[in-house]
Formats: C-alpha cells, structure tokens, sequence
C-alpha cells in the first residue's frame, strides 16, 4: 500500500536527525538559498525528492534540480515539454519518476530525464494543474482547478469530474490512503473521499470547520491533517473533525501542512509565517525576522536525512535543520547580543557577561542581574564560597558575595583605571587582576600594581592562569607569555624565541602541559621549557585562537574568528613528538548552525569560554552564546548519494551513458559530479578514479568535476565516490564506462612517420633561420664599424640563438625517449631499429648544435690557470683523430722550452676543436694538419704589433688551397660558413667561438692564407706575463 | 641492445614526472615504465602539490623547470617543505645556471639537461633511489 506519505516515509526511511522538538525554531540551523545562489525564483511553490535523492524545486520561474549545491534550471528554455514556466504542484512517484503540474501548461512527466507533456489531447481535464498524489494501485492523481480530477494509469489518463458526481470542479488538494483511497480537497466544497468508485462527501455538516480546503495531508498514523483557507487547521480521525485554530491560527490560510517523522507537525500559513505543533500544542513561530524567509509558506518537505524544507512566497528555499551547535542569542532570552567573558558555576549553571550586563544562565532561561549599569564586563571568576568578581572596562571590579550583597574596587583601593581583562585567584589564594594598565595583586582588599619596568613583559595583561607549582602564567598583548615565579618575571615573546607576542588563552592539562592560543601563532604546547607550534599547516582551522577548553576524551577545543573546531590533544602530542605530520580539526562553523555573528568570537578576555559540569562546553561570540554537548554530537549515518553529472569533451557535453563514445582526437575530458547529502552539503568530499589511468583514487576534498588531457585512446571507467561531512563514505559511488576511440594515425607506425617528419622539418627550419640570419649579418657587416658590429651582432644573435637552441632542446625530448624506448623494446624488428636509431642520432646531432649555439650565447668567464699547451693539444687531438679517418695526418711542433700559459682549459680545447675541424673541413681530399707550439719572434713581434712581453704562438696550419680575401674578412663572424647546407655540418660558430675565447684570454688571433693553405696564430700571453698584468 | 639495462631495474618504485609537455612527460614515463617503474604524471605544479597533500607520495620526482605557472623551481622549494629527503631530478632545457644551482644545493637533488638520453636518466635515477634507501 503506497501513498504519498508512504513514499515519502520509503525514502525518509532512515532520516539521520530529525528535528528535535525540544529547540526553539530560531535554534535551528536555518539556511537560506535565494535566486543569487541560483533558485529560478523568489516564490517557491512545490517540494518534492525523487529517488536518486534530488530536491526538485517547483518556483514561479520554472523547475530546478537541487543538489545542496547547485541549482540546475528546467523549463520552457531548456524542453518543450514545458509549457508554461509556473510550477503549482510536485510530485516524487514510487517509479523514480517526478510529475510536475504547472499553471496552464498541463501536466509533465519526468522519466529517467526525459521530460512528456499531458495536456487536453492525452485527455487531460485542464491545464492547470494544482495537486498530485500517487495512489497505490501506481495510478497518479492531478486535481485541476477547472474540472475536477484525472488518473494516470498505464499511460493512460481518464477523468473524473463533476459529471462523474463531484461536488464541484476546483480541486485544490489530494492525499493517499493506505487503503488505495483518494482524499479529494475543493476550493470550495469541502473534503471527498474517493474509493473504489464510490464518493463520500464531508462539509461543515460533518464539523469541518470550512468548505475552503489548502492542502491535505495523512500521517503514517492515519491522521488526516485538513489545512483551510480561513480557518486554521483541523485533523480528522475515524470520521471525527477536531479543529485547531486558537492563536494565530484563530481564521488563518494554511496553504502547506505535513508531519515530520519524529512527529511535529509543520504548519505554513499565509502572512503568518511557520508553525509548529509539538505534542498537540502549536509552540512556536517564524515570522518574517528570518528574511529572506517570508510569512507566506507555500511549500514544505521533509528530506531522507530529516531535515526540513520550506518555500515561501517572494522569499527564498530555506532549511532547517538540528546543528551540532546551540546558539543562546537575544531571541533566546539572553539579555544582551554578545557574549565576553563566561563563568562556569558549579551547579551546571552558566554566568554571560556582555557589553550590556551580566547574566546568570540556569540550563533553560537566563535572569538578568543589573550590576554594571552601562559598564561592559570583560572578565569574571568565581570563588569556591561562591563569591564572584567581575572586572569592568572602565577598571571597576565588581565582588558579589554569595548572599547578592556586591561592593566595588576602583583606583581608590589602588587598582589602575583601565579595562580589566583577566581575574584570577591562584592555588595559593592570592586574587590576581589583569588591566590594560598592568598586573595588579590584592592584599587586605588594596591592590598593588606589576608593571613592564617590575619586569612585567607588557602592561596589557589578558588572561592570568596559576599552575600547582606555584608559577603564575600570564597572557600579554605584545610581549607574549609571562611566568611570575617567586617574585621574578620571565618573558618569552619572539624576541625570546616564542612564536607570538600575542597571547589569548593559556590551558594546562592534566600532564602539566600548557597549551597556548596566539593571536595569528595558533596554538603553542609549552612543556619542559620546549615550545612547539602548531598553525593552520598542521591542521587547525586557524592561526587565532582565542579560547582553549578541554572536554573529558581529552579534546582541545578552542574558538576563533572562523568559528569552532576541536583537535585531539593526543594527536598533537604525536605531532610533537614527530610521529604524525598533522592533525585534524573538526569543525563547528555554519554547518553546525552558527550564525554569521556566531562564526566571530571574542577574545582577549578572561575566559570567553566554560565547560559546565553537564559537560556542555560554552563559547561567547558576537552572535551570542554557542553551546555544544561533546557527547551528544550527532553523527549522520547516511552517506551521500553520488551522481556522475556530466561528461564534457572538448567543450562539448556528451551524454552520461555507459559504454559512450567519445571521438578521436578528444583532447580534454571533464567530467563533473556531485554528491547528496543536505545535512551539511559543502562538508561532502569525493574520491575519483580513471581506471586504465589513474592508479589510485584522487582526492578531490570538495571540487566537483575533474580534468583529464591527451587521454590516450582505450576503454575507460570514470569513478566518483563521496563521503559525508562526518566521514561516513558512499564507497560504491557512481561509475561512467566509455570509449575514447583511436584515429588511424595514433598507431604506431603513423607516430614513427610523424616524428621522423617533425625533426626533419625542424632542422629545414633551423638551417633556413640560419641562413636569414646571416644574410642579414652580412649586410650589417658592410656599414657598421667591425668589431663594434660584431660586439652587437653577437648579442643580439646570442639572444636568439639562445632561444632557438632552448626551444629545440625541449622540442628534442619529446622525440628522442619514445626513439630509445622504441629501440630497446622492438629489438627484433630491423626495420624499427633502423628507424628509431636514425632519429635518435638525429636528436643527438640537433642536441650537440643546440650546446653549440647555447655556448655562443652564453659564454662564460674562462677560469684560468696555468696550462701546458703542449700537453693539451696532444690530449685533445688525441681525442678527435679517430674521428678524422685516414686521409689526414696531424703533425705536432714544439719548441722546448716554451713556457705554459694563463688560459682556461676546457675553453682551450674547444679553440683547439674548432681550429682542428676547420683545417680538415678545408682539405676535402685530405691532407696534413700541423700544429705548432713556440715563443713568438722578434719580427713576430714588430709584425703584429705586439707589447715587448713573452707571448706563446699557437699556429695551426693545413695544406689546403687557402681562402679568398672575402672569406678571410669574414671568417670569424658568427654563422658564417663555407660548408653546403646540405651538408649538415657545421653552424657556422665554431670560428667565432675561437675568437671570443681568445679574446677573453687577452690573447689575438690572426690568420695568414694563400694557394698552399691557411694558419691561424693563436697568440697567448704566458702564465708569468699575465700575472705580471694583472698586479700592475 | 639492452646494454644499459644494469642501471635501471625500478621494479615498483613510485615515480612523479612533473612536465607541461605531454609527449615529453609519456615519454620519460615510458622509459621508465620500461624498467619496472610504477609513474604518474601531471602537467602542473599545482597537480603535484594537490596530490602530495591528498597523501601520495612519490619515491622520486623528476620535475620540469619551465612549467607554466608556480615554475619548477618553486615547486622543488614547495616539495621540499613538504618532503625534506625525496630525491628530485630537474631538467630544463634552458641552462639558466643561476636558477639551477640553489637548487643543487639540496643533496637529493640532480639536475638533468635536456634533452638527455636513456642511459643518463637511469643512471641518475637509479643513485638517487638507492643512496635514498640508505
């Protein structure tokens, strides 16, 4: 037997925390979504939550599909089912459907996403459609406000209307029996009863206190709940009308009504906001105080977690909801709107002091003491005979004996005139007092005064806590912790090493350990003189702590400017102890129901925070008193529901199906999910996987979508899974299976052809750069001053060239791995080999020219030392003849006695690779190479110009056919070469290298060319001249 | 043709190859996937650090120095707050010294140029995984 409740309670089946009727409403956790967070519309108009979990959200502006998070719009935009955009009625069906009656549009019916129209031509009665219910035969019901009443049945609709005998055409409400029976409400004829054909009719002959019927709705207990449009409520039981309408219901419109499971009834009224009935009495009220929430109630709703939907007229979709949290503000009874400082007492009663008052709270109501007139109270302590102190802002300290009677201390009893932030009386009985103004001590009721110059760290003293060694540890604005020990201060602030200056909590547990809160240091552990830190980076919800109390699992929980959280105190002992790399906060923040003003804290007084001996623990915020009881925080049990929403390729969405193709090419997936859970929707957290990809799950802490690139094509397996805000995991989530199909061209084969064309191109394109390059040197050459040019040349050409060679650098390594990785894994295939070994020695080749280039452009300092030039020409000569062949021969010369140069080796060897190449390259045919190492001459020295000091010739000569005078002028000038592109030799740098060397040296170079060859002179000072210069 | 097989062997070693280019990043990957290696990639700094802080970590990071955004070596500096001993390699395909060699001051740390070959990376690879298990 199914019905709309009996839907409901299926799907309510495990409601994880109903609404605890002991709270006031207003303490709730309400929230609030208007059309800023994406709602259609202002009026929301129907409620209903399909199997899948979805809210849908009926408005005057269309539908949307809630997910806590998102609102998804459908309407006469987005489908033609849609004929009007005026939402009248929802309704979830037992197949996982939802049907959806709109305002001259007829109905429509959502099936698996797909949207149908049931309008006059599928025999439909009207267009607009005011009421739905499900009976449980599966047959649908709408009531129509033209005439009268159609069942959908096999998808079939047959009308029933006032022909068929119903009193009137305007049906405004209907609810299911249990027995298969349709209540049938009229706008205006009161209630029929519809069963198997038959009709029975009930009117105010009956004791229906009025004909004009809103809304009906049966309880699982088989109360019919009668909602009318001018007077109140009335339930009716085994054919007995019982009305409720006192107060404010006295002639009230109720437009929505229904049971929640733990039994309260809801109650939505026009202009009179909502109501509750608990235990047969109407207790509570909202009125428009909660805007956006207005008084005109249109819908209500309760969801599979409990907790309570309502839509209101030109309002909002609002929630509500059991927080974690209780917040005692003005509406509650507290006398002022902020809280200061709070005072355990020790009959689980709570002492508030505020900006306006001081308040004594005794577990339901607070009572009001006058005490203080206009004086904010800051601080407050209570002594174990009951007498209570209260310090002031303008520096009074309030001492109110246990029988009422209160005297006052000010600055006569030698207290400073300046806000009292802490009172203390320490284990030895000594009344302390913390003032903006100093430390002050009472003695036979007159008060002394600590202050900076006593040693005191600052004058501005926050909070004062006495530990059982005798030690006094007091709080300080600006100059951090102060201990006060046997008449001596000793302050650690940063100056000393503390991490903050600022303190605004101190706590000692049971080990002895101090825990302080900093303001912007978090939270310090102090214990055997050691500190320890603890921030954000180790897991706390934030860097200012303004109140630390400790509950009897040995949880540290503290308050802040972001609101509560509680952390292990064993947990950050491991931290401490560097076991653990972190901590993890729970926090209590709008999820937990603070209000905005609630989230904010108070600190800097003495204490804005209690533990009662109920257990409960108190935090003073700008919003009032939050209470949470630690061992009665609920947890939901109910996971979240998980839906893979949408597949996006390539900035197109593609229809989550299992087993979808995805196109070749595809370069981006996006694939966006969510998770349902609305007891605390932010806190969800998901996990997602690309199986054939990812190896292990990806955290995703609360970004709903994920991004994958060049996806390779394959078959593929996308997997979502959620956890609620309290950890309970969905670990069976939501999976989408598709197929990223393959071009022709992503084999194997096409990829070798690719790579062998992409360094075959970029080389055409370095050497044709190259060549633009140079013709544009050469020009330049012509009009510029030489060296001046060459000096330019070389640093804008170093620029560039250093560019390129970059660029191809990392353009080489996406060749050359797949090349190794083709060529060590297809080792049997010849033609592979071949193939992968050309482009790898291609790379290898490209990669060599690109350090060519990179050297030109960026040269470095050469590091010099003495050097045997003799010894290193063999050396490096004998490095690189093999490579000559065996057309040439390499001759050395050295005059003994020639003494070593000042020169940096490694830049010697590439002036002799350089110089030894070029002579090769200008033999062709081959021929000798002769190299000769010797002290200049005296006519060497007249000839060139040289200073009368001792220089080291290094000439190099080959038996070519000599240069022309053209070549000659421009043998060094960068990229110049007389080698064919073709060739692929050579970048045209190796000359110009050699000169900068050398020119870096101090040394010349010059070059002496006719028919029978050429020899470059490389004329380098000796180690001993050069030191000589240098000195001088 | 496996003459350089003697360096790899990296049978199960986790390895985070961090480059913007993907053919580049598949391609390290391969090479080393070819050995036993067991490598994720991502082509951002960001992705790394998200997936360190969701709690995987690697044995080994080979990170790129020019990533767009937070650059590689920012993200060795981010790394290493987070993971003080982790051996990193870096390649880059520029040879900006000066960005380099802080860098090389860390002692996990070695610095590849690209492009490098085979024989290079499994070389490095390899010292820095087996002086990080002593």
């Amino acid at each position: 037997m199914l019905n709309l409740t009996a839907v409901l309670a299926v799907l309510t089946s495990s409601p994880a925390s109903a609404l605890d009727p002991t709270r006031q409403i207003s303490q709730y956790a309400i929230r609030h979504w208007t059309p800023d967070e994406g709602l259609p519309h202002t009026s929301v108009t129907g409620l209903a939550q399909t199997a899948d979990r979805y809210l849908w959200v009926g408005t005057q502006e269309g539908l949307a599909r809630f997910d806590g998070v998102r609102f998804t719009y459908f309407g006469t935009e987005t489908d033609p089912a849609f004929r009007s955009n005026f939402i009248l009625s929802l309704l979830a069906d037992s197949g996982g459907g939802l049907w959806i009656g709109t305002r001259g549009g007829g109905l429509v019916e959502m099936r698996n996403g797909v949207f149908r129209n049931w309008g006059a031509k599928e025999g439909m009665p009207g267009e607009t459609i005011v009421s739905l219910a499900e009976t449980s035969d599966g047959a649908i019901w709408a009531g129509t406000l033209d005439d009268g009443l159609a069942r959908i049945h096999e998808g079939k609709a047959t009308t029933i209307s006032s022909k068929q005998g119903l009193p009137s055409g305007a049906v405004r409400a209907l609810a299911a029996g249990p027995a298969g029976e349709l209540w049938v409400g009229f706008s205006d004829a009161g209630i029929v009863r519809l069963e198997k054909g038959s009709f029975r009719h009930f009117t105010e002959a009956d004791g229906l206190p009025s004909r004009i019927i809103r809304s009906l709705h049966l309880t699982e207990g088989g109360v019919l709940w009668i909602a009318t449009g001018d007077a109140g409520i009335a339930s009716m039981t085994e054919g007995v009308f019982t009305p409720y309408s006192s107060g404010d219901l006295e002639g009230a419109s109720v437009r929505a009504i229904r049971e929640d499971s733990d039994g309260n009834l809801w109650i939505g009224t026009e202009g009179k906001g909502l109501a509750r009935l608990t235990g047969g009495r109407l207790s509570t009220y909202v009125h428009v105080e909660h805007a956006p929430l207005t008084a005109d109630i249109w819908a209500i709703l309760e969801d599979d977690e409990g907790t309570l939907w309502v839509g209101s007229h030109g309002g909002a979709l609002t929630q509500f909801r059991d927080g974690k949290a209780l917040i005692y503000a003005t509406r509650e009874g507290l006398p002022h709107p902020s809280a200061t400082a709070l005072h355990a007492d020790r009959e689980s009663g709570l002492w508030v002091a505020g900006f306006a008052g001081l308040s004594h709270f005794n577990g339901s109501r607070f009572e009001s003491t006058n005490t203080t007139d206009d004086d904010p109270i800051f601080s407050l302590h209570q002594d174990r005979d009951g007498t209570l102190w209260a310090g002031s802002q303008s520096g009074r300290l309030i001492r109110t004996a246990g029988d009422g009677t209160a005297s006052v201390y000010t600055s006569a009893h030698g207290l400073p005139s300046s806000s009292i932030f802490a009172v203390h009386r320490d284990p030895a009985g000594t009344l302390w007092v913390g003032t903006a103004a100093g430390l002050a001590r009472m003695n036979n009721g007159r008060f002394t005064v600590l202050k900076a110059e006593d040693g005191l760290g600052s004058n501005v003293v926050r909070f004062i806590h006495g530990d059982a060694q005798g030690a006094l540890w007091i709080a300080t604005d600006g100059a951090g912790l102060t201990r006060y020990l046997n008449g001596r201060f000793s302050v650690w602030g940063t100056a000393q090493g503390f991490p903050s200056d600022f303190i605004r909590a101190i706590h000692q547990d049971d080990q002895g350990v101090l825990w302080i809160g900093t303001g912007g240091a978090g939270i310090v552990r102090v214990h055997d003189g050691r500190f320890q830190q603890f921030t954000t980076r180790q897991g706390l919800l934030h860097d200012t702590i303004y109140s630390i109390v400790e509950d009897p699992q040995g949880n540290l929980w503290c308050s802040t400017g972001r609101g509560i959280f509680s952390v292990s105190r064993a947990a950050l002992n491991q931290v401490a102890a560097g076991r653990m790399q972190r901590v993890s906060s729970t926090v209590y923040a709008r999820a937990a129901g603070l209000s905005t003003a609630a989230l904010e804290g108070i600190g800097g007084v003495q204490s804005p925070a209690a533990r009662t001996t109920n257990g409960r623990l108190w935090f003073s915020t700008a919003g009032g008193v939050v209470a949470i009881d630690p061992s009665k925080v609920q947890r939901n049990p109910r996971p979240p529901a998980v839906h893979i929403q949408e597949a996006i390729v390539d900035q197109s969405v593609i229809p989550i199906r299992n087993g979808s193709l995805v196109p070749p090419g595809s370069r981006s997936i996006e694939f966006r999910f969510t998770g349902i859970s609305y007891y605390a929707p932010e806190g969800i957290t998901f996990r997602y996987r690309l199986d054939n990809f990812d190896e292990s799950w990806i955290e995703a802490p609360s970004r709903r979508s994920a991004a994958y690139t060049n996806l390779p094509p394959g078959e593929y397996a996308f997997r979502v899974i959620a956890a609620n805000a309290d950890g309970v995991w969905n670990g069976d989530g939501d999976v989408f299976r598709f197929e990223l199909r393959p071009y022709y061209y992503q084999t194997i084969w096409f990829r070798l052809l690719l790579l062998l064309l992409l360094v075959a191109v970029i080389w055409q394109i370095m050497r044709v750069r190259l060549r633009l390059l140079q013709a544009e040197t050469t020009a330049r050459t012509a009009v510029l001053e030489e060296s001046l040019a060459r000096a330019q040349r070389m640093e804008s050409l170093g620029h560039l060239a250093s560019g390129i060679a970059h660029e191809f650098n990392n353009t080489m390594m996406s060749a050359l791995p797949w090349a190794e990785a083709l060529r060590k894994q297809r080792s049997e295939d010849p033609l592979v080999q071949k193939a992968a070994g050309n482009i790898r020695e291609a790379c290898l080749r490209a990669r060599d020219i690109t350090f060519e280039l990179l050297n030109f452009a960026e040269p470095r300092p050469p590091a010099k030392e003495p050097v045997d030039l003799h010894e290193l020409v063999n050396d490096q000569l004998r490095m690189i003849r093999p490579s000559f062949g065996p057309l040439y021969e390499v001759i050395v010369r050295r005059k003994p006695g020639t003494p070593p140069v000042e020169a940096d080796a490694a830049q010697l060897r590439q002036v002799i690779l350089n110089l030894a190449l070029n002579a090769r390259d200008a033999m062709p045919e081959g021929g000798i190479i002769t190299v000769g190492i010797r002290l200049a001459s005296e006519s060497e020295h007249r000839l060139w110009g040289l200073s009368s000091d001792d220089w080291v010739v290094m000439s190099v000569s080959d038996s070519g056919r000599g240069m022309s005078e053209e070549t000659k002028q421009k043998i060094f000038d960068p990229f110049f070469t007389t080698k064919s592109v073709g060739e692929g030799k050579g970048t045209g740098l190796g000359l110009s290298i050699v000169h900068r060397i050398i020119d870096q040296h101090g040394g010349r170079i010059i070059v002496d060319t006719d028919d029978h060859g050429s020899t470059f002179y490389v004329l380098f000072p000796t180690a001993a001249h050069a030191r000589a210069g240098e000195q001088s | 043709m496996n003459g350089s097989s003697t360096d790899g062997d990296f049978t199960g070693r986790r390895i985070l190859v961090v480059d913007d280019e993907a053919p580049v990043a598949e391609g390290i990957a391969m090479l080393l996937e070819i050995e036993g290696a067991s490598v994720t990639i991502v082509g951002s700094a960001a992705e790394a650090l998200s997936r360190v802080d969701s709690g995987f970590v690697p044995e080994l990071f080979i990170i790129d120095l020019g990533l767009p955004g937070i650059t590689g070596d920012q993200l060795h500096v981010l790394l290493r707050e987070r993971l003080p001993d982790t051996p990193i390699v870096v390649s880059s395909g520029y040879g900006d010294r000066e960005r380099i060699e802080p860098l090389l001051r860390d002692p996990q740390t070695r610095f590849l140029q690209k492009p490098y070959e085979m024989s290079a990376l499994y070389q490095i690879v390899g010292e820095l995984l087996r002086s990080a298990e002593l």
